[in-house]
């Protein structure tokens, strides 16, 4: 994962909060989503994502970083949310602050 | 083998894709109802408008952006469709099998647009290996999938200039169309399928929504 300004940074609130989470509540918490509060929008653009990558240049987080393609549109699904869906919220990213390793 | 692959095959084949389409716009229509906020937000007006913009040639801010590539895309994509449906070999057999006809291409425009979609295939895994971008989230589905589609153009082009085995190339090339055409509804092709729909909904979630363009 890029190393930026925001990785080095202290959050008590996440990390305190982080600590609670278990394998089964994530689990749980991103079926949920994944099956009914985003379920026909989530499920026809994961679908039908040709992996063309024209989303890049409409991201300004990935212009002002020289067009780094972790932090494409696309690339940052391929991080994260193609591996939820993939294990179906069973694999936790090591890499990424977000999930208990 | 050349029966089978002119018969049944061509049955079965339009079968799994008519029938795999029907069922995959109607399982996503279900399960459009059941997400809260689609249909609610579904407003003609900026549906349409949105689909206009990104139908037309250079409609959208990140074509005008792209101007080569926007050119190839809409090239290979209209031949693409078009080659299968006008060109005078496949009218023939339809000719032969159910006595209906209509238009076709002039042999010299159907080899170019054949030549098109090729090269523009071609393009695209080109540009997928050398854009670190695009790179970063190609697998090998992806160029499975180039290949699958550009497969039939070039065996039909082949059974065209009668190069090595004309009885092999032509079965080929109708194995590899049948392919196509059924892994349509069950792949990332299906994007043909549902553009229209998934087009309209942001249009209307940048238009309605949040009273904006999405172009």
């Amino acid at each position: 994962m890029a190393e930026t300004a925001e990785n080095q940074v202290v959050d008590p609130g996440l990390d305190e909060s982080v600590k609670k989470l278990t394998p089964e509540t994530i689990e749980r918490v991103v079926q949920r989503v994944l099956t009914k509060e985003s379920a026909a929008r989530l499920k026809i653009y994961l679908e039908t994502c040709v992996h063309c990558a024209l989303c890049a240049e409409g991201c300004h987080t990935y212009l002002s970083r020289d067009r780094d393609p972790m932090f494409s549109p696309v690339g940052k699904m391929k991080n994260t949310l193609w591996e939820l869906v993939k294990t179906k919220g069973g694999y936790l990213p090591r890499q990424s602050r977000i999930w208990p390793a | 083998m050349y029966e089978i692959s002119r018969g049944p095959l061509v049955w079965i084949a339009f079968a799994i894709l008519i029938v795999g389409s029907t069922y995959r716009i109607i399982s996503m229509a279900r399960l459009a109802k059941k997400d809260k906020v689609v249909l609610p937000y579904m407003k003609w007006r900026f549906g349409l408008r949105s689909i206009m913009h990104w139908t037309i040639p250079y409609g959208a801010k990140n074509m005008r952006m792209r101007l080569g590539f926007t050119l190839l895309s809409f090239l290979f994509h209209i031949c693409l469709v078009l080659t299968p449906i006008l060109t005078a070999a496949h009218v023939f057999l339809w000719k032969e099998s159910w006595g209906i006809s209509w238009w076709t291409l002039p042999d010299t425009l159907s080899k170019v647009m054949v030549i098109i979609v090729i090269c523009g295939g071609l393009a695209f895994v080109l540009r997928r290996i050398s854009n670190p971008t695009v790179r970063f989230v190609t697998s090998a589905s992806d160029y499975v999938l180039v290949g699958l589609v550009l497969a039939p153009f070039v065996t039909g082009l082949m059974a065209y200039y009668q190069l090595f085995n004309y009885q092999i190339i032509v079965i080929i090339h109708m194995w590899t169309g049948a392919i196509w055409m059924a892994m349509i509804p069950f792949t990332r092709i299906a994007h043909m399928l549902f553009f229209p729909l998934t087009r309209a909904y942001m249009g209307c979630e940048f238009g309605y929504v949040r009273g904006t363009r999405d172009w």
